[in-house]
């Protein structure tokens, strides 16, 4: 058995972060459709606001903390953000230049200041470093192994992540997991796992979901990689696609974190055959929804329909106490 | 006579005649259709036209074995260099007849060059299909061992094909030396630099040959290892830059949308229908982009440029960039 999330609450946005739910995020240029960018930013703005701000932590404060968001969904800064604000810690934000909008509505957070500098610029990079006590620093394991080795403040690393979800008949549920960040987020689901997956009921919801929050843009490499996966899922299982998704059977032997724009890959297997697909990735496994077989040491266990949704009380992501980690670190 | 012989004797007859009309594409099409299971679970519609004949993504080499059924000990085995993914591709064939015969047949029409001695210093495996055709031309020395090797200076010294790929001609203006080649010698430069490092761009590159090299004849290749067909450029004088690639009659080329995949005239990503797979699969998409023009005596090509690095617009990253725990 696992622990369920707590539901993420439709209402109840922080006073902290009123004035970021007044903003629209379909100006933020995310390349979702505005539905789809409204559905992901209220549900992030809800779930931060979920953020225990008076939880003890070991050590000292630090005075300020750079976020620095080089690859990431758009909301990705915005619980750091908010949860060092809001303990009176002092934020650089560093998102990448095609994320400027977002940040800077996530700069209306008091205390928290927006820099811009272009990627590999180390000069900038060390200036705005020497500034702060510690670092969170989100994107390619590469980025954060390189910002490690040039500078001496103490990073928390979080890396490339995905998510995996147990068939559990909920298809809509499941839809829509994949539907928010059109599922490019680390805890977009990968694969749906299981056995006697109903495909209809899952092309329904896609369908469904598609209706309701349409896929934004695709590149033509995204678009490329659908029509690979796609022969593989007719020459190996079976594909199902409507206007912006898809969906794709494949045998259990051909799993792969993919993140395809609105493409949910279904892999059918008992457990141990599951755990021992997903093994190679367990430490990588960051959101496990239902039922999934396996340890992922690092994964927050939800229901589908949550995987977007994480509350922002959780003490753990990707494994890592991050608020502990910074106060520790900085002391 | 099987199905597939009778079919290699039409292709046989296009190579050598330079005429390939539109139904032996589609015959080629509907035969490995029938032949193929995997195949034909992917090619599921009947085809009116070359366009209609569904192309398999290239990266789909990296992903399954899509030559003859079954295998045989003695099929012919070409894997891709791994240099832009994890996963090295392989194009398995019965034989290399058709290859071969197509490849002299083409760099003959449009190099207008005989047998040769080859100076290589490709950067190529055993089974590579590069090392493979340029042997055709002649026979190869070869000097590259992980880098151009000390002695490709000194070979450059009489008349030959230096056979290159941009990356490594480059490695060797890096290196000290400088040969008169005269034009009876041809440069044939293949490959871009795919995202590595290099001094020189393109165009710099090619007009540097001259105060190396001398004066040979300049041609650019266009191949890859799941095409058993090449596109060449017609010869350049050293100093100039090669212009369009020009297929052969027995391979079409068109150019798709990368975003619907539906064909387009003019630009877009490259698809190739090349007679010569007949033993593997027949039409082709890359994920290279490019400039078609439509013409009988052979398709031109302009590269574009290439699918690959895209923006990444999240933090769910694919299997190869992920770091797999043991």
């Amino acid at each position: 058995m696992f622990a369920p999330c707590r539901a993420a609450p439709g209402t109840g946005v922080s006073p902290a972060l009123e004035p970021l739910a007044t903003l629209d995020p379909a100006a933020f240029d995310t390349g979702l459709s505005p539905e789809n960018a409204r559905a992901c930013w209220s549900t992030a703005l809800a779930c931060a606001s979920m953020a225990d701000l008076s939880r003890p932590l070991p050590g000292s404060p630090p005075g300020a903390v750079a976020i620095i968001a080089s690859a990431n969904v758009f909301t990705a800064p915005l619980e750091w953000a908010y949860q060092l604000a809001g303990r009176g810690v002092k934020v650089y934000l560093k998102a990448s230049s095609a994320q400027r909008a977002s940040a800077a509505a996530i700069g209306r957070i008091e205390g928290v200041e927006v820099g811009h500098w272009r990627g590999g610029d180390v000069a900038a990079e060390k200036a705005a470093l020497a500034r702060v006590d510690a670092a969170i620093v989100l994107g390619a394991e590469a980025t954060i192994d390189a910002i490690r080795a040039r500078s001496a403040t103490p990073v928390v690393g979080l890396g490339p992540m995905f998510g995996v979800a147990a068939w559990t008949g909920d298809a809509h549920a499941h839809a829509r997991d994949a539907a928010l960040y059109d599922g490019r987020g680390c805890m977009s689901p990968a694969a749906i796992l299981g056995r006697a997956v109903d495909l209809d009921a899952l092309a329904g919801a896609m369908a469904e979901a598609e209706r309701r929050w349409p896929r934004g843009r695709v590149s033509a490499e995204e678009a490329s990689e659908i029509r690979r996966l796609a022969s593989l899922a007719r020459a190996t299982g079976t594909w199902r696609e409507g206007p912006g998704w898809g969906l794709a059977r494949l045998p259990l032997s051909r799993l792969e974190p993919r993140g395809l724009p609105r493409v949910l890959c279904v892999y059918e297997g008992d457990d141990d055959e599951v755990a021992a697909a997903l093994g190679p990735w367990r430490t990588q496994v960051g959101t496990v929804a239902g039922p999934v077989p396996g340890n992922y040491p690092r994964a927050r266990r939800c229901n589908p329909g949550q995987m977007q949704a994480p509350p922002g009380d959780r003490r753990l992501h990707d494994g890592i106490d991050v608020m502990e980690a910074l106060w520790t670190r900085s002391s | 006579m099987s199905a597939r012989d009778a079919l290699r004797a039409r292709v046989l007859q296009a190579i050598e005649t330079r005429v390939a009309p539109e139904a032996l594409f589609l015959d080629a099409y509907r035969y490995q259709q029938a032949a193929s299971p995997l195949l034909a679970r992917l090619w599921t519609a009947e085809a009116r036209g070359i366009e209609d004949i569904p192309a398999v993504p290239v990266a789909l080499f990296k992903d399954l074995d899509l030559g003859p059924v079954p295998p045989l000990p003695g099929d012919v085995l070409f894997r891709t260099s791994g240099t832009t993914g994890s996963a090295r591709g392989v194009h398995r064939s019965r034989d290399t007849l058709l290859y071969d015969l197509g490849a002299v047949a083409h760099y003959r029409e449009m190099v207008r060059a005989g047998p040769a001695r080859v100076v290589s210093i490709c950067p190529v495996d055993a089974d590579s299909s590069l090392g493979h055709m340029v042997a055709l031309f002649g026979p190869v020395e070869a000097y590259f061992d992980g880098a151009v090797s000390a002695g490709a200076w000194a070979a450059l010294q009489a008349p030959c094909l230096l056979a290159t790929t941009a990356f490594a001609l480059d490695a060797l203006f890096a290196t000290e030396g400088a040969a008169t080649l005269d034009a009876r010698s041809v440069v044939m430069v293949t490959g871009g630099f795919k995202g590595r490092h290099a001094r020189l761009d393109a165009p710099a590159l090619y007009e540097a040959i001259p105060a190396r090299l001398g004066s040979p004849r300049v041609v650019g290749e266009y191949g890859m290892t799941e095409l058993s067909s090449q596109s060449w450029t017609a010869p350049v004088a050293a100093g100039e830059l090669p212009g369009a690639f020009v297929a052969p009659p027995w391979m079409r080329v068109y150019a798709a949308d990368p975003h619907t995949g539906r064909a387009v005239e003019g630009e877009g990503v490259l698809r190739f229908v090349d007679l010569c797979n007949l033993d593997s699969v027949l039409a082709i998409e890359t994920q290279d982009l490019g400039r078609v023009e439509r013409r009988d005596e052979g398709d031109r090509v302009t590269l574009l440029g290439r699918l690959e690095g895209a923006e990444l617009r999240g933090c769910s990253l694919r299997a190869e960039r992920l770091r797999v725990q043991a």
